[in-house]
């Protein structure tokens, strides 16, 4: 059965035709060898970055931008939300910082943050 | 009267490039002022993925990519006024600006960088009839609102318009608990890439109704729902086609405009296409000294191209400062068949990158430049444009023989 998909992995956003045939995965429309190994990932375990903000205590801005160092599964994103959403990191902090790390999720700082005089 | 070799309105990824640059070419009084409390432009609120790809050779964050200009500036003696207000420019380079540090003051500059970036489109702009009521913002306000102010601007949300920022806020709606209804567009297609199409709406289900319009807001002190139609080829509404949405809030992501008022008082001369002022290849507009870049100068799709033209614009003001004067000639660079707008608009030196946006999606064509006379001076077999990207053409041009040129397409 072929699948379409769009490759999100660059800004051209190849159209792809995905099929599994056997234990074999063909590749149509991908302009480069990234696409092909986006859509591998797409059918057995899709994963995705997300970026959301983090309350700050004591900082010259309320909430610090932060990203996942890491993709997470696509079932995951919301349990990943629910930790963010309890999180609270102390200014100063730090571009590329980790905020918060487990098993699971790894969130860095996107920029700093100075501590409030 | 306080001088400067530089002065760069806007402290975003445009001006920061282009006081980098200049200060980096020599220039000893570099000032950015900014109206916000720190650097960084409208990247500190842009906090997803994305940008980045051509000048790191990776996709950052807005914030990341923002920082690492910032880190830059603090390493050098560039003066930054955070906090401050550009009031007033005159023809004498003249700027008078306001900030609760600094009172009004009159600061002079040899030369004068515009990078204040862009407005958006408002719901009166388009004119939606209906109530006027509260939870109408447009789509740049709400991540203003949710992503530096930690306030979410509502739980029921449609989107009007399809373009990235639509679609990055559909996104960021949905992760923060929102109920995002539905987005609609007025095209044919959508206006983002197809890459947010997948990854903002599909992964969260979010449905795109293409063709559709909203021709009525409902609410009382707050909007309560919408009504919306479907738009025929012209994107008149087709009677007979309404429905009703219950939402609490609207956005809207209807277009971007730069923001001119400050130019205007100069008499700096403006392109209807871009809506910018006419720039030529070396980010000057029409009046000496006076350089654009950014937003301001056209609306952007990628801040790589954005640094890279703030720093065109900082090279060039340095070299005005330092009285290295190129010779030039002018040509001149028009729109033609097919072309909504190309910039810039006039080209001085004979290697030079044409950027430009088609005006509907076109499949195959031949990109063709053609003199004042009409002659073909130049083709190129071209396939896949759309209206959602910016294209670009690099030129090697016989300037001394030509007075103006087209760029132009005709369809295969």
């Amino acid at each position: 059965m072929i699948k379409k998909m769009i490759c999100i992995v660059c800004p051209n956003g190849c159209s792809m035709e995905v099929e599994k045939i056997n234990n074999e995965v063909f590749v149509r429309g991908n302009l480069c060898p990234r696409g092909k190994e986006y859509a591998i990932n797409e059918l057995i375990s899709p994963r995705r970055n997300i970026a959301s903000t983090v309350k700050v205590k004591n900082g010259v801005i309320k909430v610090v931008p932060v990203y996942t160092a890491e993709k997470i599964g696509k079932e995951k994103i919301f349990t990943a939300m629910e930790i963010i959403r309890n999180l609270e990191v102390e200014a100063p902090v730090l571009m590329d910082e980790i905020v918060y790390s487990d098993d699971y999720l790894i969130l860095k700082a996107s920029c700093n943050v100075e501590r409030r005089k | 009267m306080m001088k400067y070799d530089v002065i760069v309105i806007g402290g975003g990824p445009a001006g920061m490039a282009a006081a980098l640059k200049a200060y980096e070419k020599g220039c000893e009084k570099v000032l950015i002022i900014e109206r916000d409390k720190r650097l960084g432009g409208i990247l500190n609120q842009c906090i997803h993925h994305g940008f980045g790809l051509q000048t790191f050779k990776e996709e950052l964050t807005g914030p990341t990519y923002a920082q690492r200009y910032i880190d830059r500036v603090n390493d050098t003696t560039i003066e930054v006024f955070l906090n401050t207000m550009v009031l007033d420019i005159n023809c004498e380079k003249i700027v008078t600006l306001l900030s609760p540090k600094l009172g009004k003051l009159e600061i002079c500059g040899e030369t004068i960088i515009f990078a204040m970036g862009c407005r958006e489109r408002t719901r009166e702009a388009i004119t939606i009839p209906g109530n006027r009521c509260a939870g109408i913002y447009t789509a740049g306000t709400a991540q203003y609102l949710l992503n530096v102010e930690a306030c979410l601007p509502g739980k029921d949300v449609i989107i009007l318009g399809s373009g990235d920022i639509g679609l990055i806020m559909a996104r960021r709606l949905t992760l923060e608990g929102a109920n995002v209804k539905a987005v609609f567009e007025v095209m044919d297609r959508p206006g983002g890439l197809n890459r947010n199409i997948a990854q903002c709406l599909d992964d969260y289900g979010i449905p795109l109704y293409l063709n559709h319009t909203v021709t009525n807001i409902i609410g009382d002190k707050r909007i309560s729902a919408i009504e919306v139609a479907e738009v025929d080829r012209n994107r008149r509404p087709i009677a007979g086609t309404e429905k009703y949405y219950e939402c609490d809030t609207l956005l809207l992501s209807v277009g971007l405009i730069p923001e001119v008022e400050l130019l205007r008082k100069i008499g700096i001369q403006l392109d209807k296409t871009t809506k910018g002022p006419v720039i030529n290849d070396k980010m000057e507009t029409s009046v000496e000294g006076f350089y654009a870049c950014g937003n301001v100068a056209y609306v952007h799709d990628l801040v790589d191209i954005v640094t890279i033209e703030g720093e065109i614009a900082g090279h060039n003001a340095a070299k005005y400062v330092n009285k290295e004067l190129d010779n030039t000639s002018n040509v001149k660079v028009g729109n033609g068949n097919l072309i909504s707008m190309v910039v810039p608009q006039i080209i001085t030196n004979k290697d030079t990158i044409l950027r430009y946006r088609v005006s509907k999606f076109i499949k195959k064509a031949k990109l063709k430049i053609l003199d004042a006379q009409g002659n073909e001076k130049y083709t190129k077999n071209v396939v896949n444009l759309t209206p959602a990207e910016m294209h670009h053409l690099s030129l090697n041009l016989d300037t001394s023989f030509t007075e103006s040129i087209i760029l132009s397409l005709e369809e295969i």
